[in-house]
């Protein structure tokens, strides 16, 4: 491999590595459209807690599969500074709230209509979802929903939370 | 030199666009799929067969809202 070629893998990886962590950054101040119950906040509000950022929707069939995984999730470490957020990317908050009331959640809900959220984000499929540190760094990335999905981060977060 | 920039423009000013993936709540839709449902499907499948003697020449992909 010629030298041009590594230093154009190395300057990829480092611009990869800014977009990824400068996502968290942008996302600050955004604000969280609550849904049925939820209070309205922002994602610096939720920093000082491993947040679970879950991108959802209500024509999503995985995403569906997802939620009692996640209620799962929020039972389990719900004594640890850990916190579920699911985000509907909905167009319509009547399909949103229609596929909440025929499924169980114990964990916080907000709406992303304009899906400014989910842009600023880049979601590459859905469902999506983030681990967030409590200092809103990005650790790791979740696409798509399958039986895998729920060993791999139950894992990550046994890691995390079992040290 | 002038065929490339020809191109270019063209390219720039085309109406494809990329469809993100929390925009495609239409594409799941069930009236969206080629056939939405499957029985009445096999059942047309069936018929065809039986009237024409042959099966077979039919089937696409696409739809859905490409999830996982």
């Amino acid at each position: 491999m010629n030298i041009n070629k590594m230093l154009g893998f190395v300057v990829g990886a480092v611009f990869c590595l800014l977009s990824v962590t400068s996502y968290a950054k942008n996302v600050d101040n955004m604000a969280l459209t609550g849904l049925k119950g939820t209070q309205n906040t922002t994602f610096k509000r939720l920093e000082g807690n491993y947040v679970y950022v879950d991108f959802w929707a209500s024509w999503c069939g995985p995403c569906k599969k997802s939620f009692p995984f996640m209620v799962e999730l929020q039972n389990t470490f719900k004594n640890d500074n850990f916190k579920i957020v699911a985000i509907s990317v909905d167009e319509e908050k009547s399909d949103a709230i229609e596929f909440l009331n025929n499924n169980v959640t114990n964990f916080d809900l907000y709406l992303d209509v304009d899906g400014v959220i989910a842009n600023q984000f880049q979601l590459p499929g859905m469902p999506t979802s983030y681990l967030i540190d409590p200092n809103g760094k990005i650790i790791s990335k979740h696409v798509g929903f399958h039986k895998e999905s729920k060993q791999t981060i139950l894992a990550e977060l046994n890691s995390i939370f079992t040290k | 030199m002038k065929k490339v920039l020809i191109c270019f423009i063209l390219l720039n000013i085309s109406a494809c666009t990329s469809v993100k993936p929390w925009q495609k709540g239409n594409l799941a839709k069930k009236e969206m799929a080629w056939e939405p449902d499957g029985m009445q499907s096999a059942m047309n499948s069936q018929v065809y067969a039986s009237k024409e003697a042959s099966r077979g020449g039919y089937g696409s992909a696409g739809g859905g809202c490409g999830c996982n």
